[in-house]
C-alpha cells in the first residue's frame, strides 16, 4: 500500500532522515519506533505531505505521493494524528468527529444552500456514522461533551476517532499512548487490532510504549539518528543488539 | 534627468519621514508581537500637543518636542499597562480590535477637542530654499530630517545598548526566561509601548511643522505605517527606514510622472504584491505562511 | 442549531408584524436600517466567526455592490430586480478574486491587505470620474416600481419588507451554510488547521468559498442600499461603516447566527439616539469596541458557540420527509 523509498529530509545542515525505505501492506500494523530525535515525527511528516522529501519518493498505492499538499493526501486515504493533541477545541466530541466525516458529505456549496431531501438524508447518515465511531473508541458516553473537558486519555481517544471518522485506508497514528496509563493503552491496543480490517486496511503506528509496540504489531521499523536501523517482527526486534544498543547504550567495557 | 533628480530628492525626504512614522509602530511588534493600530491616532495627538504648545502657547520647539516625547511616553504605558495586559495573553486578534477600538475613540474624541480644521506647528526653521546642484531643498525640510536621523539612532542606541533596551530584547526572546532573572515584564511591556507612542508622538509633531496636523489624518497615517512595515519587515528597525525610503521614492516618482490623484494607491500596489511574493518582508524573519 | 433557527424565526415573524406595531415613517426608516445592518453584520461575521480573520477593509464588497447597483441603475437604466442581484453576484466574484489573494495571509497581514483593498476602490472611486462621478457620486438611482406609487409610508413599508425579505434570504443562506459539512470545514479550518488538513479539508478553498458568500451578501446590502438612498458616493467605502459593522459582530456575538442580528438591532438604535452627536456617537463606540473585547470577547450572543453539535440518537427507519422533525 505504501512504499516509503529511500527518503530523506534535510533542515539545513541536519539530516533529520537519510534515506529510509520501508513498506506497509494491507492488513497490517506496523509500527516506527526508535529514541526520541530519531526522526519518527519527520517520516510521518513527509509521507503525509507536511514536509516535502528532499530526496527520495513516497508510493501511495502506487502513486507518487511526496509534495502534495497534507489535505491532498489525505483525500486519498491517508489519515493522521499528531504527536501533541490536535483537536478542534471549541467544539463537542460528537462535533470534532461529525466534522471529520467530511470526506464523505457534501462539499458544493451551491447544493448545500438549495438543499433538498437527498442531501438532508445524507447528513443524517453521516451524524449516525459519526455517533457511531464515537462508540467504537468507547467515547459514547462522552458524546455531547465539549472536547475542553475531556481528560488526556479521553482526548488522545478522540484523536483517533476523528482520524478513523474521516474513514482511513491507511491510518497513521503519532503516540496515540502518550499520556495513557497501563489500561488505557491496554484498551487502545485492543481498539486498534479490531480497527484492521473493519475501518482500515492497516496501520502505521509511531509509538514509545513498549509493550503497546510488541503487543499489536506484525512489524516494527526501528530509526536512529534519521537512519533506519532494523526492521522485522516484534521478536526479532527485541532480541537485536543494535536496537538495544540504540535505546539503553553499550555496557562499560 | 534634472526631474528625476528633485523627485528622488523628495522621495528620501518624504522616505525619511516615512521611516520615523513607521519606526514605532515596527519596534512595538517587533518587541512585543503587539500590531498597534492606533499608531497614526497617537501621531496625530503628538502633533496636536505640538500645534497646541507652540502656536496657542508659544513655547520653544525643541522643549515642545521634549514634551511630546514624554507625554506620548506616558500615554503608551498607560494604554499597554491599563488595557493591553488584559488581552495580553489571547493571541493576536484581541489586541488588534481593542487597538482599533482606541483609534475610534482617540480620533473622535480630538474631533470632538479641538474640530476638523487643519492646524500646523510652528517651526523654528526657515523655509529658505537650499540648492544642491539641480536639486531644490528647503532649508525646514533638511533640518527635520536631521532631527528625524537622530532620533532614529537614539531609539536604535536606546534598544541596542542600554539596560532597558537588553530587557525589551530579552523578554520579547522569552518573556518567562526574563522574568526568572528578574526583569519586570510587566513594566517592560508598558515601557517599550511608550517608545512606540513617543516615536509617533514626535513624528506627528516634527511632520507637523511641514505638512498639516489635524484629528481626522490618523487613519492614513497607519495605513502608510503599515505599508512601510510590510514593505520592511514588521519588527526590522533597518526595514523600517529602508522601507520608508522606498515608499517615498515610490510615491515621489509615481505621483511626478505618471498621476497626482492615485497617488496613495502605489503604496498599496506595492504592499499587495509585497504580500504575495514576500509575506515577511524585505528584512522580515517570520514567514506568515498560508 | 435549532435554538438560532427558532430564535431567527420569531424574530421572522416579528419583524413581519413590525409596520403594524410600530406606526410613522421614521420608525420605518429604522427598520429599512436594521434590516440593512444585518445584512452587513452578518456578512461581516462569516468572515471574522467562521473564517476566523479580520477583514478591516469589509466596506469593499458593500461599496462595489452599492456602485454595481447604482450604476447599473444610473448608466445602464436596468431595473431594481436587476442591478441588486447583480450587485451581489458582482460582489462576490470579487469576493473569490480579493479572497485569492488576501486568504494566503493571516492575521494583521491579512487585516491590513484587506484595508488596502478597501483603499484603492475608494480611491479609484474618487477618481475615475468618467465611470463614478468622483466625489460627486452617483445620484438619482431609480426606487422599485413597487415602492413609487403611494406616499413616503407606503414607500418606507415597502423597503422594509424588501429589506426583510433581502436580509431573511442573507440569514437563510448563511444557515445552510453553517450547519453544514462545508460550514463545518470552514469552522475546522478556523479552529485548527492542521487537523482541518489531515482529514482531507482544503483550507485555501473554504476559506475561499465563505468569504465568497460573505462578499455576496455584502453586496447584496450594498445593492439595497443604493435604491434606498438613491446616492452612492466614495463614502462606502469608508471607514464610519466598518465600524458600525464592527460594534454589530462584536456586541451581538461573533460566530454564531442571531448575535449579528441583536447586535444590529442594537447598533442602529444606539446611532439613531446619538444622531445628533456624531463624534461623540464614534468616541463611545470606540470604548465600547475596547470593553467587549476585554470583558465580553464573545458578545451578547457568545453563549451559543458553546452550544455545539449534539447528537440525540439515531432515527430509526423515520420516513424521510419526517426526519427533519427530529433534528438534534
Amino acid at each position: 500500500m505504501l512504499e516509503v523509498d529511500a527518503v530523506s529530509k534535510q533542515f539545513g545542515g541536519l539530516a533529520a532522515l537519510s534515506n529510509v525505505s520501508f513498506n506497509i501492506q494491507k492488513g497490517e500494523i506496523v509500527s516506527l519506533i526508535g529514541p526520541n530525535g530519531a526522526g519518527k515525527t519527520t517520516c510521518l511528516n513527509v509521507i503525509t505531505g507536511f514536509y516535502k522529501p528532499t530526496a527520495g519518493q513516497v508510493r501511495y498505492l502506487g502513486a507518487d505521493v511526496a509534495g502534495l499538499a497534507p489535505f491532498a493526501i489525505a483525500q486519498r486515504g491517508l489519515i493522521r494524528t499528531f504527536q501533541k493533541t490536535n483537536v478542534l477545541k471549541g467544539l463537542t466530541v460528537f462535533g470534532n468527529v461529525l466534522t471529520a466525516r467530511h470526506r464523505h458529505g457534501e462539499t458544493s456549496l451551491l447544493r448545500t444552500v438549495f438543499a433538498g431531501k437527498a442531501q438532508r438524508i445524507g447528513e443524517r447518515r453521516l451524524r449516525d456514522e459519526a455517533a457511531a465511531i464515537v462508540e467504537t473508541v468507547g467515547l459514547g458516553n462522552r458524546m455531547n461533551a465539549e472536547a475542553e473537558s475531556l481528560s488526556c486519555g479521553e482526548l488522545r481517544l478522540l484523536e483517533v476517532a476523528v482520524a478513523l471518522s474521516a474513514g482511513p485506508d491507511l491510518l497513521m497514528l503519532d503516540e496515540p499512548a502518550a499520556g495513557l496509563n497501563t489500561q488505557e493503552a491496554q484498551e487502545l491496543g485492543g481498539i486498534l487490532k479490531t480497527l484492521v480490517g473493519t475501518h482500515v486496511q492497516a496501520i502505521l503506528l509511531v509509538e514509545h510504549n513498549m509493550a503497546l509496540v510488541m503487543a499489536v504489531s506484525d512489524r516494527i521499523v526501528v530509526l536512529n539518528f534519521g537512519q533506519k536501523l532494523a526492521e522485522g517482527a516484534p521478536a526479532e526486534i527485541r532480541s537485536n543488539p543494535d536496537v538495544i544498543e540504540a535505546y539503553l547504550g553499550r555496557p562499560a567495557a | 534627468m534634472d526631474l528625476f533628480l528633485q523627485l528622488s530628492a523628495n522621495g528620501l525626504v518624504l522616505g525619511m519621514f516615512y521611516a520615523l512614522s513607521a519606526l514605532g509602530l515596527t519596534l512595538v511588534f517587533g518587541l512585543m508581537r503587539v500590531v498597534n493600530f492606533a499608531h497614526g491616532e497617537l501621531y496625530v495627538v503628538g502633533g496636536l500637543i505640538g500645534w497646541a504648545l507652540t502656536e496657542t502657547l508659544g513655547l520653544n520647539f525643541f522643549v515642545t518636542l521634549a514634551i511630546v516625547v514624554v507625554v506620548l511616553g506616558i500615554a503608551g504605558y498607560l494604554i499597554d499597562r491599563l488595557l493591553i495586559t488584559w488581552v495580553r495573553g489571547q493571541g493576536e486578534e484581541p489586541t488588534i480590535l481593542l487597538t482599533i477600538g482606541l483609534s475610534i475613540f482617540i480620533t473622535n474624541t480630538a474631533l470632538l477637542i479641538v474640530g476638523t480644521t487643519p492646524q500646523t506647528v510652528l517651526s523654528p526653521f526657515k523655509s529658505k530654499p537650499l540648492f544642491l546642484g539641480p536639486v531644490v531643498l528647503t532649508q525646514s525640510r533638511l533640518f527635520l530630517v536631521a532631527i528625524c536621523a537622530a532620533l532614529i539612532v537614539g531609539a536604535y542606541l536606546l534598544i541596542q545598548r542600554t539596560g532597558l533596551g537588553r530587557a525589551m530584547r530579552a523578554t520579547f526572546q522569552d518573556p518567562m526566561a526574563a522574568q526568572l532573572v528578574g526583569i519586570r515584564t510587566a513594566h517592560i511591556y508598558g515601557f517599550t509601548l511608550a517608545l512606540g507612542a513617543a516615536l509617533a508622538g514626535a513624528a506627528g509633531m516634527l511632520l507637523g511643522s511641514i505638512y498639516v496636523v489635524q484629528a481626522t489624518i490618523g487613519g492614513v497615517v497607519s495605513l502608510k505605517a503599515f505599508v512601510v512595515v510590510i514593505l520592511g519587515g514588521m519588527g526590522s528597525f533597518p526595514g523600517a527606514i529602508v522601507g520608508g525610503l522606498i515608499l517615498g521614492l515610490a510615491e515621489a516618482l509615481w505621483g511626478g510622472y505618471v498621476n497626482t490623484g492615485y497617488v496613495d494607491a502605489i503604496g498599496f500596489g506595492l504592499v499587495i504584491v509585497m504580500l504575495l511574493v514576500r509575506p515577511y518582508g524585505l528584512f522580515g524573519k517570520r514567514i506568515e505562511r498560508a | 442549531m435549532a435554538f438560532e433557527r427558532n430564535v431567527l424565526l420569531t424574530a421572522l415573524v416579528l419583524a413581519l408584524f413590525a409596520p403594524l406595531v410600530l406606526q410613522g415613517d421614521y420608525a420605518m426608516h429604522i427598520g429599512v436600517n436594521i434590516m440593512f445592518s444585518v445584512m452587513l453584520a452578518t456578512s461581516l461575521n462569516l468572515i471574522v466567526g467562521y473564517i476566523g480573520e479580520f477583514p478591516l477593509g469589509h466596506t469593499a464588497f458593500f461599496g462595489i455592490g452599492a456602485y454595481t447597483a447604482a450604476l447599473l441603475s444610473v448608466r445602464a437604466g436596468l431595473s431594481f430586480y436587476i442591478t441588486v442581484p447583480a450587485a451581489a453576484v458582482v460582489a462576490a466574484v470579487s469576493g473569490v478574486l480579493i479572497g485569492a489573494v488576501t486568504l494566503r495571509l493571516r492575521g494583521p497581514f491579512f487585516v491590513i491587505v484587506t484595508l488596502c483593498f478597501a483603499e484603492v476602490l475608494r480611491l479609484v472611486a474618487n477618481n475615475w470620474v468618467d465611470l463614478t462621478n468622483g466625489p460627486m457620486g452617483l445620484s438619482g438611482i431609480a426606487k422599485p416600481s413597487l415602492a413609487m406609487s403611494g406616499d413616503i409610508l407606503w414607500q418606507k413599508v415597502t423597503f422594509f419588507y424588501i429589506g426583510l425579505l433581502l436580509a431573511g434570504i442573507s440569514l437563510f443562506v448563511s444557515y445552510r451554510f453553517v450547519y453544514s459539512n462545508v460550514g463545518r470545514a470552514a469552522i475546522a479550518v478556523r479552529e485548527n488547521r492542521f487537523v482541518a488538513q489531515s482529514v482531507g479539508i482544503w483550507p485555501f478553498y473554504f476559506g475561499l468559498v465563505t468569504f465568497a458568500l460573505a462578499a455576496g451578501i455584502g453586496g447584496l446590502a450594498g445593492g439595497f442600499y443604493a435604491h434606498y438612498f438613491s446616492y452612492v458616493g466614495p463614502e462606502v467605502f469608508g471607514f464610519s461603516f466598518m465600524i458600525s459593522m464592527i460594534i454589530m459582530v462584536l456586541a451581538g456575538g461573533k460566530g454564531t447566527l442571531v448575535g449579528p442580528v441583536v447586535g444590529a438591532v442594537i447598533v442602529v438604535l444606539l446611532e439613531e439616539y446619538l444622531r445628533d452627536f456624531k463624534e461623540l456617537r464614534f468616541s463611545i463606540f470606540g470604548l465600547i469596541v475596547v470593553a467587549i473585547v476585554i470583558f465580553l470577547p464573545r458578545g451578547l450572543m457568545g453563549f451559543i458557540t458553546r452550544r455545539h453539535e449534539t447528537y440525540k440518537g439515531p432515527d430509526k427507519a423515520i420516513p424521510a420527509d419526517k426526519a427533519e422533525l427530529r433534528d438534534a
